[in-house]
Order: structure tokens, then sequence, then C-alpha cells
């Protein structure tokens, strides 16, 4: 009889998050001959990200795409990710995902009954503005940044003098149209899907913070394949994480040419010094916890 | 046998909510998969954990001091002023006071809940029945949504990655479309009602001593409006601006408003807005019983296999949607439908996705009107004092008006644009 | 039989009683997320300095008003409910119609208080954070085994006076 699997992500069907899982869905049917089935519900159909984790130890979702920021609230460890500076490209964040402590960090889920299987990526953290450029701290000083809401960024921008102010995604187009968002931390599919270049002017390269994903599967659920299986499973799941890394290279190429024809987009190099203080501040409210520190001592160098 | 035991419990009279709650225990039973049990109360709680519906109590709230505080007397009395020459004037008030609602609110359903509080007393003064008051109310709800801002288009964009822009400049036709023929249809009724000339005649002569006390209450809806343009606040946060609004104006300029009043208001306000929020919550959890179990993706599957017709697609959905909109909160039905739906829509039939989301917005929220699950006619119902079997007969005409307007949006695809 | 009676009516009472603290605790929730979002609008506007964490704790605020006022419209048999065969019955029918309601009732409530008690208590909630308060969340999930409680115990409360013979503490609205 077939596996019947679940697999839940946050994300849009169109999102590459989302398009991993459906090619994941396809290939593992294709190459277990049907042995294992998996049905994908995008765009948060079972919940939310934080509700997806919570079903998946409960044991009634078995698989998931969930960011690493979501994930941070149950495994602290993975807001090394959001290190600020440490890799800056897709390129650079993947190459870092190889490394022997981004495997430690996966392994933190496993006290939840969950097995880390490997990352995807969504494109890096720029600064979008509605009506000013963004030269240093001093033109965010005050300024209302709107924020993924999780500790990591919100530490980093606190400390950038800007006011971290929490909106829903969906009402940030029109926040920043009327004023009451001055800027957005954002990735450029994110600033693409919601045309947000149509309500703001400016948009700043500083790649300050990757934004991964974690493909995920609950432990009970591996238990349940054979041998053969889980080999099968591994590999369909490297294969297609692999695919979704260069969808992502392929998008944020894509996204960058179509907004600088239709907005201001200003590249800066020195990002990483104009915002030392707000990296120090990161540095201290998490450098504490081992993994985070490890993976600061060996990404990047 | 989940639709057989939903029914023979809804009809021996068990609270809709629970008749949710229990069909999940139904369906769970006849699936065999016990664990959902484990997941439940995680999904009721996140059914509500979500910050825009703060707007619905909040607007209740306002409602209840602006009624008791007596702005509401003074600003319907404004209105009423500028269209009072016209006979049986208050249907047309209401439905004007409805339009410039619409024009700032994003829900059907916060509308509907203060436009119940508010109107529906004053139009059975000047005659009209409870009933009839009530459906116009939330048939003019139909607004809420389909004229910019709207919340549930924003969430279609969310989850369609489509332009939140667009979805609001397409709304702008079909929104006048309906007012339109809201207008035809109340001005057809007021030629057959007997309409209690002296009492509005009386009412008019006080009014006027009343107009400064109605420019400050006026004041109520500009700062909403004005707030939100201005980016001082969100549409949700305005319900709360205007609350502290509406209680200075009541204490300071009208003193109508006293503090023994307000414990009655808060406590009218926690009961009226229970009876919605609790419903999304357990609607929460047997729509995610049906996601679960892939029930809307089947039924999906079924329509793609009838018409290779773009229009008879779209009359499909329409009516799926309806069928589904009958049960299912429309922003749950939303994100359930639409990520199944639109790669059919724009795949199979190359329909333009604002097009699709404006008829598939539309028609869900027709679902806030009909029972079994209609939450616009609950609130209605709870809020204006209305037995719900009445009103579930006066808001018949309404449903089909706004049929109308979207089997035409269907059809004229050009409505959008 | 006395006992019994007394026992009846003092469940009754208490269940009276627990519903109007419920509604106060209500009116004071009401009035501290309104509070604060107006507030918090004020701290924005004005000062440039908001509470980050304003919008997660107003929405947990909200949860609780909620639940807490949906056990006192079930207590007091408000809730909303299609009504038609109850209106058509008429004397015990109708009394044993509505006692069958309310014992169902008690009955998914109490199967949702066990599951609620042990989702609190599990794993999966222990070391979740509120992402903007900074806070374990639990306390926030605590509401749901403490209303399915409270819907047990009005709901049997609700039996139990029903059984006594009278036509209903309070007629439904609908
Ligand atoms: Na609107
Ligand atoms: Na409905």
């Amino acid at each position: 009889e077939a596996l019947k699997l679940r697999l839940g992500t946050g994300t849009p069907p169109k999102h590459v998050w989302s398009q991993a899982a459906e090619r994941f869905a396809d290939k593992i049917a294709e190459a277990t001959n049907g042995e294992i089935e998996v049905a994908v519900f995008p765009s948060a159909q079972l919940g939310t990200e934080g509700d997806l984790l919570q079903q998946m130890q409960v044991g009634v979702v078995d698989m998931g795409v969930i960011s690493a920021a979501a994930t941070s609230a149950k495994a602290p460890a993975f807001l090394a990710w959001f290190s600020p500076f440490k890799t800056s490209s897709v390129e650079d964040t993947i190459a870092a995902s190889k490394t022997e402590v981004a495997g430690k960090i996966l392994g933190e889920l496993q006290p939840l009954g969950i097995k880390g299987m490997g990352y995807v990526f969504a494109g890096m953290r720029h600064i979008l503005t509605a009506k000013d450029p963004v030269t240093g701290l001093d033109s965010l000083d005050s300024k209302k940044i709107r924020i993924t809401p999780f500790p990591g960024m919100q530490v980093w921008w606190k400390a950038a003098g800007a006011v971290p102010t929490p909106v829903q995604l969906g009402d940030t187009y029109q926040a920043l149209s009327t004023g009451l968002l001055d800027g957005v931390d954002i990735d450029l599919d994110a600033l693409v899907g919601f045309s947000m270049q149509q309500v703001a002017e400016h948009l700043t390269v500083t790649s300050h913070m990757a934004f991964p994903g974690v493909a995920m599967v609950t432990e009970a659920t591996w238990e349940k394949m054979t041998p053969e299986q889980q080999k099968t499973f591994r590999a369909v799941m490297d294969e297609t994480l692999v695919w979704a890394g260069e969808q992502q290279i392929a998008a944020e190429e894509r996204n960058m040419a179509k907004l600088k024809a239709e907005m201001t987009v200003t590249e800066m190099p020195n990002a990483a010094e104009a915002f030392s203080s707000a990296n120090e501040a990161f540095n201290k409210a998490f450098g504490d916890i081992p993994l985070v520190a490890e993976f600061q001592a060996t990404v990047g160098k | 046998m989940t639709a057989f035991g939903f029914a023979a419990l809804l009809s021996i009279g068990m609270p809709v909510a629970f008749v949710l709650l229990a069909s999940t225990f139904i369906f769970m039973f006849s699936t065999g998969n016990f664990r959902v049990l484990d997941a439940m109360p995680q999904i009721i709680f996140s059914g509500l954990e979500i910050f825009d519906l703060l707007a619905i109590p909040l607007f209740i709230l306002l409602g209840e001091i602006m009624n008791a505080g007596g702005i509401t007397r003074r600003l319907i009395g404004a209105a009423q002023l500028m269209l009072g020459r016209l006979p049986n004037s208050l249907a047309y008030v209401s439905l004007t006071a409805n339009l410039m609602l619409a024009s700032i609110m994003g829900s059907a359903t916060a509308q509907i809940a203060i436009m119940s509080r508010v109107m529906v007393p004053q139009m059975e003064k000047d005659g009209y029945s409870r009933s009839f008051s009530a459906a116009l109310v939330a048939g003019a709800g139909m607004l809420g949504p389909v004229i910019p801002p709207s919340m549930i288009f924003i969430i279609f964009g969310v989850v369609a990655q489509a332009s939140i822009a667009d979805m609001f400049i397409g709304g702008i036709l079909p929104g006048t479309f309906l007012f339109v023929l809201l207008v035809v249809y109340i001005s057809i009724k007021n030629k057959i009602r007997i309409a209690p000339e002296t009492a509005e005649v009386a009412e008019r002569e006080g009014l006027r001593k009343s107009l400064f006390g109605a420019a400050a209450g006026m004041s109520i809806p500009v700062i909403i409006v004005c707030g939100i343009s201005f980016g001082i606040v969100t549409p949700t946060e305005s319900a709360a601006l205007a609350t502290g609004v509406a209680i200075f104006l009541g204490f300071c300029l009208y003193r109508d408003l006293k503090i023994s009043d307000l414990s009655d208001i808060l406590g009218r306000t926690a009961s009226n807005s229970a009876l919605v929020l609790f419903l999304i919550a357990t609607a929460k959890v047997f729509g995610w019983v049906l996601t679960y179990n892939q029930v809307p993706q089947a039924m999906a599957e079924v329509l793609q296999s009838l018409t290779s017709s773009a229009p008879v697609f779209l009359l499909l959905v329409f009516a799926f949607a309806i069928l589904v909109g009958a049960f299912l909160d429309g922003i749950a039905a939303l994100i359930i439908l639409v990520p199944i739906l639109l790669p059919i829509a724009t795949g199979v039939y190359g329909i333009d996705p604002i097009h699709f989301g404006v008829v598939v917005c539309m028609t869900l929220t027709i679902g806030l009107l009909t029972p079994p699950v209609g939450t616009g006619l609950y609130i209605a119902s709870a809020v204006a004092n209305v037995p719900f079997p009445k009103l579930v007969r006066e808001i018949i005409p309404f449903v089909l008006i706004t049929m109308l307007v979207v089997i035409a949006t269907i059809l004229f695809p050009a409505l959008v644009m | 039989m006395e006992l019994c009676v007394l026992v009846k009516n003092g469940v009754v009472a208490f269940s009276h009683g627990l519903a109007r603290l419920e509604l106060w605790v209500c009116k004071f929730l009401i009035v501290f997320f309104a509070g604060l979002l107006l507030v918090n609008v004020l701290l924005r506007y004005v000062l440039s300095s908001p509470l980050y964490f304003a919008e997660e704790l107003a929405v947990y605020t909200l949860i609780w008003m909620a639940f807490l006022a949906s056990s006192v419209a079930m207590a007091n048999r408000q809730m909303i409910s299609l009504t038609f065969i109850a209106d058509y019955l008429s004397g015990p029918a109708r009394t044993a119609l509505n006692i069958l309601v309310e014992a169902l009732m008690c009955a998914v409530s109490l199967v949702l208080m066990y599951v609620s008690f042990r989702w609190v208590n599990s794993g999966a909630v222990a070391f979740e954070q509120a992402l903007t308060l900074g806070t374990l969340k639990w306390p926030f999930y605590s509401i749901m085994p403490l209303f399915f409680t409270l819907t047990s115990f009005h709901t049997f409360a609700n039996v139990l006076y029903l059984l006594g013979g009278d036509a209903g503490r309070n007629e439904e609205t609908s």
C-alpha cells in the first residue's frame, strides 16, 4: 500500500519553495513507482508556518518547507542564518548551507521529532523605501520599517535606529502608499509579487541578510519508510533542493532586471560598515547561542 | 455521512459553531484519522490569530458608543438633510451611508456590524420593518469588499500573487453597478410601502436644530478616512481611534453618554462579537479537516472535467463557490480554493487572474448572506435583533441582485479592466 | 431528593455567577485592547516609538475575550442556532430536544477539554515563543483548556436546569 504524505508550505503556489514541494511530489512518486505519494498544501492552506510546525510535532502533517525565521521560534539556532552580512548572494548562502555547521543547525530539530532534510532559499534582503534613498543610518533614523516579525530581524533594525513596525505582508502595499510605513525590509520576490515598486521609489541593494527555508519531514514518517525508500527519498530531496537553488538564482536575476527598468535601484557596497552598530547588537543578542557563534566563526571567512 | 450529521445537528437546534465542531468529529471518525483530534485546539486558536479580526469588536463598540452618545442620531440627521427631499429617504440614506463606509472599510462583516447597530433602529422608527432594514444593511454590506479598500481582495492578491492595486481598481465598476441595482430595488420597494409622513416631518424639524452637533459627529468618518489615507492608522486601528473620539464627543460635547452606560455597552460588544468570532474559529477547524482530506481539491477536479469554455467554467466556479460559501467563511474558502482553481483558470482556460479574483471574491462574499453558515446574516440578526428565518426571507432579493452583478462580471470581463 | 435539588440549584447558580464574572473579564479585556491600540497609534505618530509587541498582545487579548464571551453566550444559551424544529415542538418534547442538544455540546466540550489540556502540556507548545512579545506562548494558549472546561460546566448546568422541567432559563434569541 502507498505511503500517503502531506506536505505544507506557507508560501503561494508560484513561490520557489512551493514549486520545489510540487516537484518533489512528482519526482518521488516517479522514483518509487507510486509507493510514496505526497499531497502538497501551499499558501498556508493547513496553517501558517508556526501552525505547520506544531502540526508536524503532533503528527498530522508529515512534511514542510518552512522559513528559518518561523523555525527559530522552536529552535533558536536557526537565528544563525540571519547573521547580518555573512553571505552576500544566494550563491553564497547555498555554499554556506553545505557547511558542517549548517547540518548541525538542522539537527536542532531532532528534539521536536522532526528531521531537517536541507535548505531552500528566498532572495537576499534589501531595503525598499517610499521616498528617500538609504545612504546610511542617518537616513533610517526613526523611520517606520516593516520587518518580518521575529527576534533576529527586530534586534538588528532597532539597533539601526529605525522603528521596526509589524504590518501584515498583504497590507504593506497600502501602508507604503499611505505613508504608514517609510520602508520595508524585503526580498525581490515579495517586492515584485506585491508590485510594491508602484508605491515605493527607491530600492537600496544591501543584501544584509539571507532568508533560507528548511525542508523537513517528521521522524515518525521517516521511520515508516523502508531503508530502500529512505535512500530514494534522500536522493530525490537532494536533487530537488539543488533545482530550487538554481531556480532562486535565476529569479534574483530576473527580478533585478525588471526592477531596474521600473524604479530607482541603488547599490550600497559599504552597507556592512554603515550598519556596523546594528551588526554588533545582533551578535550581542544571539552570539551566546553556541551554533550561532560557530556559524559566525566559520561562514563568510 | 458528514453532510447528513451536519444537517441533523443543525436542524435539532445545536448552535452552528458546535455543529461545525461536531461535524469535524464525525468526519474524523469516518476517515479513521484520530490524530487530527490532537491538532484541533491549535487550529481553533489560530483561527482567531489574525490582527484584522480586532476590527470586529472595535467597530461594534464604535457603533454602540455612537448610538448611546447620540452621534448616530445626529449623523443620520445630516444625511437626511441632504437626501431628505426624496420620498421615503431613509433607505437611500442607509444605502449612501453604506457606500461611504464601503470606501473606508475593507470587510463586509465589520460594515454589517456597524450599520446594523446604527441604521436599523433609525429605519424602524421611520416605518420600515426591522427585518427589511436589517436585510438592506446586510445586502448593502456587499459593497464593502467590492469597493476598495477590501480585505478579501488583498488576501486574494497574497494567495494568487496578483497585483492588489489591480484588484482594487477591478472592484470599482462592479461595485458601482451593484450600488445602482440596490437603488433601483429600494425605489421599487419604497413604492409599495406605506410611509409614515408625519413622523418623518417631525423628526426633521428637530434635526435642523442639531446641525452643529451633526457636524461634530461627521468628524468620525472624516477621522477614519483621513487617518487611513494620511498613514496615521491602519484600517483596524482606525476603529480604536474613532472609538476614542466617539467617547470624547459623547461625554464632553453631547453629554448623552453616561459612565453607567459603559458597562452595558461593553457587555453587548462582548456578546455580539463573540457570536461571530467563535464561528470563525470553528469554521476554521471544519474547513481545515475538509482541506486535509482534499475534499475541495476533489470537487475542483470534477469541475474541470465538465467544460472547455471559459465563461462556462467561470459560471461553474460561481455555482460551486455559492455552494461552498453556504457552509464556509468566505476568506477561509478563498484561501482553500484559489490555489486549486487559479492554475486551472489561467492555465486551462486562459482567464485573467484579476478577472478571476474579482469574480471569486464577490461570489464567496455572497456566502456571508446565505444560510446555513452566513456570518453577515448572523451579525445582522444578532445586532439588529431580528429572528434569523425572517431575515433570510428578506435577504433573498439582495442575494439575487449581487448574483446578477457577479454574472454580469463573468460575461463582460471589461468590467474589471 | 432534597439534596439532589439543592445540588442542582447550587450548580445552576454557580454557572450563572461564573458567567457574570466571565463577562466582567471580557469588558476589561475590550477596554485593554482598544486602549492598547489607541496608545500605540499615539506612540507611533506623536513619539515615533510604537510598542513593537502591541499587535501581538492585542490579538491574544482579543482571543481571550472571544472565547470567554462565547462561554458566557453558551451559559445563557444565546448561541446562533436554527430553532425551527424546537419552535414547532412544545412542552416536554421541546425540553427533551433542548436537553439532547446541551448534552451533546457537553460531550463535545469534554472531549475538547481533555485534548486541549494535553495539547497545552505537550512538547509541541512547551518552548514556543510569541514572536514579538519574546515570551513563551503557552500562557496565551491556555485559554483553550480553560474555555472548554467552562463550556463543559455551563452546558452540564444547563442540562441540570432543563431537567428541572422549566422551559429554559433564557429563550434562545433566534
Ligand atoms: Na471597502
Ligand atoms: Na453562507
